[in-house]
């Protein structure tokens, strides 16, 4: 039996007719762990725990009350903080910080009887498209085979993870992407909730006012399900919403009928990609057709500022948010660091990357007083204005449909020059810039044969309706996982 | 009330002519609260390093600040107790620098939309001639205050204690209104007077409950405001006293030896009457301020502002008007009984129970407070803590209004009930007080028990 | 202003580079950053209001937290992961102003 191959619908029908224990179920991703070493996925494993947890979770089965999640592998980007667990960020700053409380959506899982297995490997500060930042070292892509193919990224070591079977789920987060892009290159899904749905309490602020937790998984139920565990108000962050969370994956269990639905693509989206990618979306669009729904072009003319107002935006927030890492309370301290004066130059210049140094100047040099009003207000008045453009399109349509990616997964060491990087980003900023979900599934495979992903974005708390759509085409694109190929 | 009376405003006479000085104050107060503004961490004072912190005062990665409802209720009620406008959304910002007493690296505080817009407080200055002098505000914001670091305890080492980090600071930033040391005192003076009325702050400069900065600058009459010196972080009302009549004396002389006034950050040594510079605040940090995205905007609605409104007292200026009118006071009389909440209720709560309906009456009660009361309570102690009631008092007073005992018998009845609140009716029965009528044997006696 | 040197100040402002400029990022690669968003210049937006939070509107009338004072964390957590401490300090190189 090759456990790791299942989804956790599947294992938790298997563990309810009693086929396989939680144990079981460890062990084969234990053994898959092991082999996957290679992809360098995670940076802390804490199997030892997991087995603990394994037995109290058979335990809970052979009780009849299991809880929602209970024994549901999964693997944890290093930048949710979580008690007596080596949290770094893929920073140096943060090698040996093991900190004393768990983030909120940590709480959340541990509590309906996940197994976390270790922490996922990232970009250092979760700033990058391909995981290249992370002072571990890349991620492969298991897609890549006898090739170095970058996962994507920030989220790069929760996908790889997921897809290469060393875990049946993982958490990601998303600023600008970062959990739908490694998701589309790693064949897998990935969700970005509304902002404000999952508490960010205890997760590595990269920037406030775009970071969301969010759920990658190997379908789309799978994802539903531990969504709804996650999300919810938390009152230790003022900017979770408090409405009431519905059980997305119980919306699931009556596939929708597209009829009369409303979709848009974003006809910039589509021309700023690649031939195959476009190929595959009108693929998606028949498809969508043929059962009767409405798919338009539509124009967002504000789409070729967003990589900027993006860049801009998380840059201003973040180089605030790392201004803690300074070496003074649990950072790392530099051995040059003799006087207070240098403490802080040493300390820094050793401890982040270069990635994460040139978005600390860019925010530093965009907020200084000379420069704020030309850049920070009016990225803030942009904001408003593609916010007004997304309001305009949800008038008409119930969701929109993009590419996640506007080409296939690139080989890593392939992407240079910084700007090149922050263009990965092209489809899945702008709805992060504006708070907007966005979940990106498997939609069919590119020229080299590797991963593509569909994004669909939907207004503000439309998770269920995106949830319902996407369980619809995933069933219709039939999408062969790494694991299943 | 008193007016304005322009011909008192303090002049420097130079070789020159006659100089003016001008004086804003920004001062930070602590907030009374259980908590700190954005975190569950106590703000009691602790002696042990570390002990009264949350993990958000450290800044640990991941932390989230939470507003405290109630810094936002104190800072209003300051805000109405100083006739200011309340903002009814506010936003917290942050900014940035790096010093090892602020973990985050940034501070939040208001910046460009605070609590508190305008607003203004009437100060009587003056012992002889009082003339009154209206400060206006310029703004109330809310803030965080620093950790602190402690130089001396291990050698080339500095210590960091965060459990100062994170509490509740309001700063409150008046106009350049003041003319004098004598006003700026004044002012401080009576700020602290009403902030003890509001209980928003404990107002207690010795403990470090109240901070100042001083904006110091001298012009000849009608001239524009000239660059003025800032001093930084003064504890005592009395060194700032000094510390505005050296800087100004010393800014008129360079003026007039023709040197610059330099925009400079400095600190007063109140041992040596000195000045030195910190910084220059021309060429200062750039802070950086953005909105914390971390902190949605403040949003308050009448509601709020009117059930803080229901709760506040009687305002200190107020309270004088009153005790001057209703009882007879003399000013200096009413501003003493008006200074501290509990001497008021205490003076009024004797007031009540005073049997005598006398012309006086009242001012007799105050003068007993004020002159016996308070001669026989050590420093530090409060009304409230001491043995003797507001009644024992008021039985006390009326037997002197009444001619069964003199003043200076109802002083030595004051010694005698003193430490056990006895009732001082028993007192002149039991030791036959009360048959001393005569004039000439009054004093006989009083100078054998009292003055010797 | 020529960028290597805005860029110097920049990174003495963010405390990233040491007394020798080593971390400090190149020049070239920061222009190009800069140029791109600065491409953001070309929206006409004079008359529009910021929007720092796209979800405030959901958030209104959130209520603030209660002042009680429960989450002080004892202080050996607080030290746990300090480079230094001593006697519940945080120990910390001498300031030489």
């Amino acid at each position: 039996m090759m456990l790791y191959k299942y989804t956790y619908s599947e294992l938790r029908a298997g563990y309810e007719a009693k086929d396989f224990t939680v144990k079981e179920v460890l062990a084969s991703y234990i053994q898959k762990i092991e082999e996957n070493q290679n992809l360098n996925g995670y940076i802390t494993l804490c199997l030892e725990q997991a087995l603990q947890e394994a037995k109290k979770a058979d335990e809970n089965f052979a009780a009849g009350q299991p809880r929602k999640l209970e024994g549901m592998p999964i693997a944890v980007k290093d930048n949710f903080c979580m008690k007596g667990l080596r949290t770094t960020a893929a920073s140096k700053m943060l090698e040996n910080f093991i900190p004393h409380y768990n983030s909120s959506v940590i709480d959340r899982i541990l509590n309906e009887g996940v197994i976390v297995l270790g922490k996922a490997n990232m970009d250092e500060f979760a700033m990058g498209s391909s995981n290249e930042t992370s002072y571990f070292g890349s991620v492969l892509n298991p897609w890549g085979n006898d090739k170095a193919i970058a996962p994507g990224g920030s989220s790069g070591g929760s996908a790889a993870i997921v897809a290469a079977g060393s875990s049946v789920a993982a958490l990601g987060t998303d600023t600008g992407g970062s959990v739908r892009q490694p998701a589309s290159f790693c064949g897998i899904t990935g969700m970005r909730p509304t902002y404000g749905l999952c508490s960010r309490y205890g997760i590595v602020a990269f920037a406030s006012s775009l970071d969301q937790a969010g759920p990658m998984t190997r379908d789309v139920a799978d994802n539903a399900l531990l969504l709804s565990v996650m999300a919810g108000h938390d009152p230790k962050d003022m900017t979770t919403l408090t409405e009431e969370i519905p059980d997305y994956s119980a919306i699931l269990k009556n596939p929708i009928s597209l009829k009369g639905k409303s979709f848009a693509y974003i006809e910039e989206c589509l021309s700023a990609s690649d031939e195959a990618v476009q190929r595959n979306m009108q693929n998606v669009f028949a498809l969508l057709r043929e059962r009767g729904a409405i798919v338009d072009p539509i124009s967002l003319k504000l789409q070729k500022y967003a990589i900027s107002a993006y860049v801009l935006i998380s840059a201003c927030e973040a180089s605030s948010n790392l201004a803690r890492y300074d070496g003074v309370r649990y950072t790392h301290r530099s051995q040059n660091a003799d006087k207070l004066s240098n403490l802080y130059n040493e300390s820094r210049s050793e401890g982040f990357g270069a990635e994460v140094k040139r978005r600390l100047c860019i925010g530093t040099y965009a907020l200084s007083a000379s420069e704020y009003e030309e850049f920070y207000l009016r990225v803030q008045k942009l904001r408003r204005l593609i916010y007004n453009d997304f309001m305009s399109v949800f008038a008409k349509y119930d969701l929109i449909l993009t590419p996640t990616s506007p080409s296939e997964p690139f080989v890593l060491g392939e992407i240079q020059s910084p700007c090149a990087m922050y263009a990965q980003d092209h489809m899945t900023v702008m709805n992060a810039l504006v708070g907007l979900p966005g979940l990106s599934i498997p939609s069919g495979l590119g020229a080299q044969g590797l991963p593509l992903g569909l994004q669909i974005i939907g207004n503000f708390l439309s998770e269920s309706d995106i949830y319902a759509l996407a369980h619809v085409l995933e069933k219709e694109i039939a999408f062969q996982s790494w694991l299943k190929k | 009330m008193v007016k304005e009376v322009t011909k008192n405003i303090h002049r420097i006479e130079g070789k020159t002519g006659l100089w003016e000085v001008i004086v804003g104050l920004e001062m930070h107060a602590q907030i009374a609260s259980q908590s700190k503004l954005f975190s569950g961490a106590s703000t009691r004072f602790s002696r042990n390093p570390n002990t009264q912190v949350a993990l958000v005062d450290v800044a640990f990665p991941g932390m989230l600040p939470v507003l405290n409802k109630e810094c936002i209720r104190q800072g209003v009620k300051t805000g109405l107790g100083l006739q200011g406008s309340i903002q009814k959304r506010s936003v917290f910002e942050r900014k940035s620098y790096f010093y090892p007493d602020l973990p985050q690296g940034y501070q939040i505080s208001q910046f460009f939309f605070p609590l508190v817009l305008g607003g203004h407080l009437d100060v009587s200055v003056g012992q002889k001639e009082v003339y009154s002098r209206r400060v206006n505000l310029e703004r109330i914001h809310l803030e965080q205050d620093a950790g602190k670091r402690v130089h001396d305890l291990f050698p080339n080492k500095s210590a960091l204690d965060l459990n100062r980090a994170g509490i509740a600071l309001m700063e409150i930033v008046t106009k350049p209104d003041m003319r004098s040391a004598e006003e700026a005192m004044a002012f401080l003076r009576s700020l602290l007077v009403l902030l003890r009325h509001l209980r928003t702050c404990d107002a207690n400069m010795k403990g470090g409950s109240m901070r100042v900065d001083v904006n110091v600058s001298v012009r000849k009459e009608g001239d524009p405001l000239g660059a003025h010196v800032e001093l930084k972080n003064m504890h005592s009302i009395k060194f700032i006293g000094q510390a505005i009549e050296a800087e100004s004396q010393r800014q008129v002389e360079a003026l007039e030896n023709g040197e610059n006034i330099d925009q400079n950050a400095c600190r007063f040594n109140p041992k040596t009457g000195g000045i030195t510079v910190m910084y220059a605040t021309e060429d200062a940090a750039d802070y950086r301020y953005f909105p914390d995205p971390d902190i949605p905007p403040v949003e308050i609605d009448d509601s709020f502002i009117n059930a803080v409104k229901e709760e506040m007292p009687e305002l200190p200026n107020a309270m004088v008007a009153r005790f001057c009118k209703d009882y007879a006071l003399e000013r200096y009389e009413a501003e003493i009984l008006s200074e501290d909440k509990d001497v008021s209720r205490f003076f009024e709560q004797a007031i009540l129970v005073l049997k005598v309906q006398k012309e006086g009456a009242a001012r007799e009660m105050a003068l007993w407070i004020i002159g016996e009361v308070f001669a026989r309570m050590s420093e530090g102690v409060s009304i409230t803590d001491i043995a003797l009631t507001p009644e024992r008092l008021a039985q006390l007073v009326a037997l002197v209004l009444n001619g069964s005992v003199s003043r200076a018998i109802g002083k030595s009845i004051l010694d005698k009930i003193w430490q056990s609140n006895a009732n001082p009716e028993d007192i002149v029965k039991f030791e036959g007080l009360e048959k001393i009528s005569d004039e000439e044997n009054l004093c006989q006696w009083v100078k054998e028990k009292v003055c010797c | 202003m020529d960028l290597l040197n805005t860029l110097k100040k920049v990174c003495r402002t963010a405390c990233l580079a040491n007394e020798q400029g080593k971390g400090m990022p190149n020049v070239q690669e920061i222009k190009d950053i800069i140029d791109m968003i600065h491409l953001i210049s070309e929206v006409e937006v004079s008359h529009v209001e910021p929007m720092y939070l796209p979800t405030e509107e959901l958030l209104k009338n959130k209520p603030m937290r209660d002042d009680v004072a429960q989450d002080d964390v004892a202080t050996n957590v607080i030290l746990a992961n300090s480079p230094e401490q001593r006697e519940g300090f945080f120990v910390l190189p001498k300031v030489i102003d």
